[in-house]
């Protein structure tokens, strides 16, 4: 297992569309991803986690996500706005509540 | 809700009679009065109480962080809920649906539509709060009860079998009100009422509530306190809660009580609170006696209720706890009625005025009184020696309260006394003389005593020589200074005071020099005393103050230097000599929460401070501050946390009204005498803007405008919160009249 494996993590949403996401960060945010990752799981082997239930849109931002909190943990300024469609709300929170962000 | 809970009662007294004689100065054709707002708060309002801005939790050493994703998504719904083309779904996670209605309830965002779209949501919800909701109708209930909603309505069958239809006229409800409404017109005849009775027994309908279907099934604890639209009619809804333990519907002046019909079918309610819901008559009490499990029932302050009542509540068997105070129309002979109940372990029927000696003795000679009876209230009855001499026999008594009986005699209340030995309050204000004879060695358990209006003199204090467990004492208006303080702390009478009212008494700064020596005092009301900022100075030894009251004309800035380091959450200074100087002094107490500072020389520099200094303050009252403008009322819109703001008698006009949307916690605003308010056509703005806003006090406005709800009903429709604190104050502005008129009454 190389470095550059270790460092980035695969996640793929229900239509199959791969996202990677720098795995620190993953751990970081999400409580269900450190689960996962740092388990003895097939996840933590191979540094990829299927998401059946999550449309891509939703993953995406749940990623995004996760990079603007890592950015603008303990700020001392105005933390700018996440912007969140009002049709995707509902799902989003499902999705958040499920990866605990 | 406590917005106006931090002034004493005496304090507060004063403060509405040094008001009145101002009152009087000013425009005397002006008609002030209070309105209550009870409307609900419109759709574009719901928008503005979750402000994108929010976006981030503040930790203590000033850093941010961004809010959790699964909040900004749950601000995102509740932003949004009244644009939702359809409903939120059915099947969220429980803590979901949770998270979404409490962050609506927080930020005061119920209204019609909301709960229309939420309604597929209530399934698993157990608590349910809505008292701090404006403008809770029948509508409301209709739409959580899932009445709206088509598969609930398959739930009940009337006797033929036909499925009811959800409109107000439902066949539920028409078969329930013709045998409620017979009986009404035969009030006086209790054959008729008891045929009532049996037929509310043989319910007129077959209800099939099906628990899984049913969408407030789960519901343990509903609270409907200060819904004032709300009808019995809107109660009928609620009739498939077969789980609810808790009820409170407190100050639904609208409630007449056939809808309690509903809660028939929920056999596990034990709690039931239904104080000042005045229209309450006694048919109310023929549906609530279903409830065998009861055992709480609040009805305070329902005064329609007669000895008729009791006849339906003697058969609540399980009953703890009863509250019937202010309930005058019961007499003697309804006592009688409650001798089933054995197990009541607190009864009040303060303020009852026909209840005598001869139903105090029923009483007290009841099964299970002896064992259980462990609070009572008799205040205002007509008790007098003789029935203190009953009240004896009630071995597990450890509070009472016998305020304002005025024929007990000190030496038979001392012998009652030396009897109850569990006695732990005692409340005997507004009895002249009562501690006149020595009572040591016969309250040796006592934590609370009022002796306030009472009569109390230096001499009858130096009578007691311990009181080893008093925690709180209230001497307020009697005849006690600086001899009384010194003695009992020097001589370490009351080794555990935490709360000493001392206002009106006579107590001057070498009495002052004393009170340090109260170590764990926690609240200090010196209202009306000779103090001068001399004797200040001592109260900076008082390092666990947490309240203190002061009001005299010699206190001025300098006295305020002496109070900066108390750890003091509600502070009140009634002097007329504060300025801004004063406001610098008061602003180093950071953990102020209430504020008063009425009638004193404070400007816009002032309330710049107080804006910047005091964060904490939930309450503020800067009344008869004539030099405070608009620009200086303007800089309070930032005290975010306010729930109370009086403004009345200063120097600001109507407009700044429009500073003020940002308080979100409003719940009563005070701009008594102000400027332009006639004008002011944004009114109703001012009301959406603040979803909180309960009670808006100004000066009359032409009914034609129309700009407030209920503008009709100001004198007893006011806020509900503070009602029944205002008749309590009510009541005692009664007796400091009567005391005024009657000096020699107090000279016993």
């Amino acid at each position: 297992m190389s470095d550059e494996n270790d460092k980035y993590v695969k996640l793929v949403s229900l239509e199959g569309n791969e996202f990677l996401m720098e795995k620190s960060i993953a751990i970081n945010c999400s409580e269900m991803l450190r689960g996962m990752l740092e388990s003895n799981f097939k996840e933590s082997q191979d540094n990829t986690v299927r998401f059946p239930e999550i449309s891509a849109p939703i993953l995406e931002k749940v990623i995004e996500y996760m990079y603007y909190k890592v950015k603008h943990e303990k700020s001392s300024g105005k933390i700018p706005q996440f912007d969140i469609e009002p049709e995707m709300a509902l799902e989003l929170m499902l999705a958040a509540n499920y990866f605990a962000v | 809700m406590e917005v106006e809970e931090m002034g004493s009662c005496s304090s507060v007294n004063r403060r509405r009679k040094s008001l009145d004689v101002l009152n009087d100065s000013y425009e005397a054709n002006e008609v002030s009065c209070r309105h209550s707002i009870d409307s609900e708060i419109p759709d574009q309002t719901v928008v503005n109480l979750f402000p994108k801005s929010e976006n981030f939790i503040q930790y203590e050493d000033g850093t941010r962080s961004p809010k959790a994703l699964v909040d900004l998504c749950v601000e995102n719904v509740c932003r949004n809920i009244t644009d939702f083309a359809s409903e939120i779904p059915k099947g969220l996670p429980q803590e979901l649906v949770h998270k979404i209605i409490k962050t609506l309830i927080d930020k005061s965002a119920l209204n019609t539509n909301t709960l229309k779209n939420l309604q597929q949501c209530f399934g698993e919800t157990s608590e349910l709060s809505l008292h701090t909701s404006r403008g809770v109708t029948d509508e409301w209930l209709k739409k959580l009860s899932g009445k709206d909603y088509n598969h609930s309505s398959q739930n009940f069958l009337d006797a033929d079998g036909n499925h009811s239809c959800s409109s107000s006229g439902s066949s539920f409800h028409s078969a329930v009100s013709t045998s409620v409404f017979l009986p009404m017109l035969n009030i006086g005849d209790k054959n008729i009422c008891d045929a009532s009775y049996s037929s509310a027994f043989s319910h007129p309908i077959i209800a099939v509530p099906n628990n899984t279907d049913s969408s407030m099934s789960q519901m343990r604890v509903l609270d409907l306190r200060n819904s004032l639209k709300l009808t019995d009619e809107g109660l009928l809804h609620l009739h498939a809660l077969p789980l609810l333990e808790t009820l409170r519907l407190d100050h639904c002046h609208s409630i007449t009580g056939y809808g309690l019909e509903a809660f028939t079918y929920s056999p596990l309610l034990q709690t039931l609170t239904l104080s000042e819901c005045r229209c309450l008559n006694d048919i109310a009490m023929t549906k609530v006696a279903n409830l065998q499990n009861l055992s709480t029932l609040t009805l305070d302050g329902c005064r329609c209720l007669s000895d008729i009542s009791l006849k339906y509540i003697g058969r609540l068997l399980n009953l703890r706890k009863l509250d019937l105070s202010n309930v005058d129309l019961l007499t003697d002979e309804g006592i009688n009625y409650l001798g089933s109940l054995s197990c009541l372990m607190e009864l009040y029927i303060g303020r009852c005025r026909r209840i005598t000696d001869e139903g105090l003795k029923t009483l007290v000679n009841q099964a299970g009184r002896k064992e259980n009876l462990h609070t009572l209230s008799l205040s205002r009855c007509q008790i007098g020696d003789e029935g203190v001499l009953y009240l004896a026999r009630l071995e597990a008594l450890r509070h009472l309260d016998l305020n304002g009986c005025t024929e007990i005699r000190s030496i038979v209340l001392g012998e009652t006394l030396s009897e109850l030995e569990h006695i732990e309050t005692l409340d005997v204000s507004y009895c002249p003389g009562i501690f006149s004879s020595s009572w040591q060695g016969k309250i040796n358990n006592l934590k609370y005593l009022d002796l306030c209006y009472s009569g109390v003199k230096d001499v009858h204090l130096s009578r007691v020589t311990s009181l080893p467990m008093l925690e709180e004492l209230n001497l307020d208006s009697c005849m006690v200074g600086d001899w009384s303080i010194g003695h009992l702390a020097d001589n370490n009478v009351t080794p555990n005071l935490t709360c000493l009212n001392l206002a009106d008494c006579d107590v001057s700064d070498e009495g002052m020099v004393h009170l340090p020596k109260f170590k764990t005092l926690q609240s200090l009301s010196l209202f009306y005393n000779n103090i001068t900022n001399v004797g200040l100075s001592h109260l900076s030894g008082l390092t666990s103050l947490l309240h203190l009251n002061l009001d005299s004309r010699d206190i001025s800035d300098e006295g305020m230097y002496h109070l900066r380091n108390l750890p003091l959450k509600s502070l009140d200074i009634f002097s007329g000599r504060i300025t801004d100087i004063g406001v610098v002094h008061i602003c180093k107490i950071k953990t102020l929460e209430s504020l008063e500072l009425c009638g004193g020389s404070i400007g816009d520099l002032g309330c710049s401070q107080i804006s910047h200094h005091l964060h904490n303050l939930t309450s503020l009252n800067l009344a008869q501050n004539e030099l405070i403008t608009n620009s200086g009322a303007s800089c309070l819109a930032s005290l975010s946390k306010l729930k109370s703001l009086n403004l009345s008698h200063t120097g600001v006009s109507a407009s700044v009204i429009r500073k003020f949307g940002g308080l979100k916690e409003l719940q009563s605003l005070a701009m008594y005498s102000t400027r332009g308010i006639h004008k002011l056509k944004k009114l109703k703005n001012i009301q959406h803007e603040m979803p909180n806003l309960r009670c808006l006090r100004i000066d009359g406005i032409p009914e034609s405008d129309g700009t407030i709800a209920n503008s009709s009903d100001s004198s007893s429709d006011d806020d509900a919160s503070m009602s029944s604190d205002r008749s309590q104050f009510e009541d005692s502005d009664l007796s400091i009249r009567s005391n005024e008129g009657g000096d020699m009454q107090l000279n016993y």
